[in-house]
């Protein structure tokens, strides 16, 4: 039976729930997809999806199950994207964010180091790629990742390991800063 | 070293029993290149967590709106039998009160239903979109929220771009055209002396124009199509 239509059970028990993990779940949309747009849809499109399936959590992390479904979302439109012809789209309304005065050099250099390590990033292998992503970038735990890819949680660790080390040799010499 | 890579994940991860995790910590010091792994890893580790940065705050309320959307209004307890004495005063006066906003709107008819002479086809489309909106639950959204992405629409060589805000508990079709300025209707009615702003009403809604190249279409209160233009800066 279909959550929304249970008498006496309020959207906001799944609110209350899933909201708390936007932060996290739009930092897995956001390295999913290609622009920011894209991500405020994959992300939206995850919430609905979830709130659409939320007789279907059996409990354990809300955020592993948020993140699992985003996952599922992006590669579902990826290929429906790859079946379509490129949608031109404009945002009239968009408001680029204020930046304060003198910060614009650091600005810039930030952007393009993220965007040097974000194509690194994306040149590793799915199953790096997506372990680093949710555990490194988005913040979940080994765990929790674990449960979101459906893969044991040692696989995982093998991953990120493997995954980390080809980034830091990847960026080696490209002149990205890091701690 | 191929071998040590198991070791070295669960070692990093601080997963091994402190024996072993002595026993790999000694190795390191031995071995170059399963320290080169170790530091590799650290690295890595630290460029992966530079890509962080917090979410728009606005997003929480986007899509706090969108499950809002997706979710029905609550249906009012079907009547059973039983319950079925109790309510036939109700029923009576339910279909006194069906008759009575037949009769009005039957009178109204001649008014509302004047013909939407001199509407563009552009303001025709505006106007069917904008009578799919849906009012939000909640007020929850205090600043000008955009329930999706803008769309380009092609009429009568006439391009347009759409976008569904939300805004304190209610939702408007905003659109922009962007080849030629929209026609105004010919019973447009302009508050002030000027031509700008004007609002003209289709069916259940408010189509008001603050500028010529902007339409936004909604059930108006008093202000509220005009407060959303305001929060857009499209006045």
């Amino acid at each position: 039976m279909h959550r929304r239509d249970r008498p006496g059970e309020p959207r906001t028990a799944f609110q209350d729930a899933a909201l708390p993990h936007l932060d996290a779940v739009m930092t897995v949309a956001r390295n999913l997809t290609r622009n920011r747009q894209d991500a405020e849809d994959l992300l939206q499109e995850t919430y609905l999806r979830a709130f659409e399936h939320f007789d279907q959590y059996r409990g354990g992390s809300m955020r592993a199950w948020l993140a699992a479904i985003c996952v599922n979302v992006a590669r579902s439109q990826g290929r429906r994207r790859a079946r379509r012809p490129v949608e031109v789209l404009t945002d009239p309304f968009a408001v680029a964010p204020e930046s304060p005065a003198g910060d614009v050099l650091a600005d810039v250099t930030a952007s393009l180091d993220r965007a040097v390590i974000r194509a690194a990033l994306d040149a590793l292998p799915e199953p790096q790629r997506l372990c680093i992503l949710l555990m490194h970038v988005a913040g979940y735990t080994a765990a929790e990742t674990a449960e979101a890819l459906g893969c044991p949680r040692g696989t995982v660790l093998a991953r990120v390991h493997r995954g980390r080390r080809r980034l830091a040799q990847v960026l080696a010499g490209s002149g990205v800063e890091h701690a | 070293m191929p071998d040590h890579e198991p070791p070295l994940a669960a070692f990093l991860a601080g997963d091994l029993d402190p024996a072993t995790a002595r026993a790999v910590d000694e190795h390191l010091l031995s071995c170059d290149q399963c320290w080169l792994a170790v530091r590799e890893d650290r690295a890595g580790l630290a460029i992966a967590n530079s890509l962080r940065e917090p979410a728009d705050p606005q997003l929480a309320d986007r899509i706090r709106l969108a499950v809002e959307l997706a979710s029905p209004a609550p249906a009012a307890p079907p009547p059973t039998s039983a319950r079925w004495p109790h309510s036939a005063t109700a029923a009576v006066t339910g279909v006194a009160a069906l008759l009575l906003t037949l009769v009005t709107v039957l009178a109204l008819i001649p008014r509302q239903a004047a013909p939407p002479t001199g509407d563009s086809a552009a303001m025709r489309q505006v106007v069917a979109l904008a009578r799919g909106l849906r009012p939000i639950a909640s007020a929850s959204a205090r600043a000008a929220v955009a329930l999706n992405r803008p769309r380009t629409l092609q009429t009568d060589a006439q391009s347009i771009t759409v976008q569904t805000y939300a805004f304190h508990g209610d939702t408007a079709l905003v659109a922009t055209a962007t080849t030629r300025p929209f026609t105004m209707p010919a019973d447009a009615h302009m508050p002030t002396a000027r031509a700008m702003p004007w609002t003209v009403t289709r069916g259940a809604n408010t189509v008001y124009c603050p500028r010529a190249d902007v339409l936004l279409a909604g059930p108006e209160t008093t202000g509220w199509l005009a407060a959303l233009a305001h929060a857009l800066h499209l006045t």
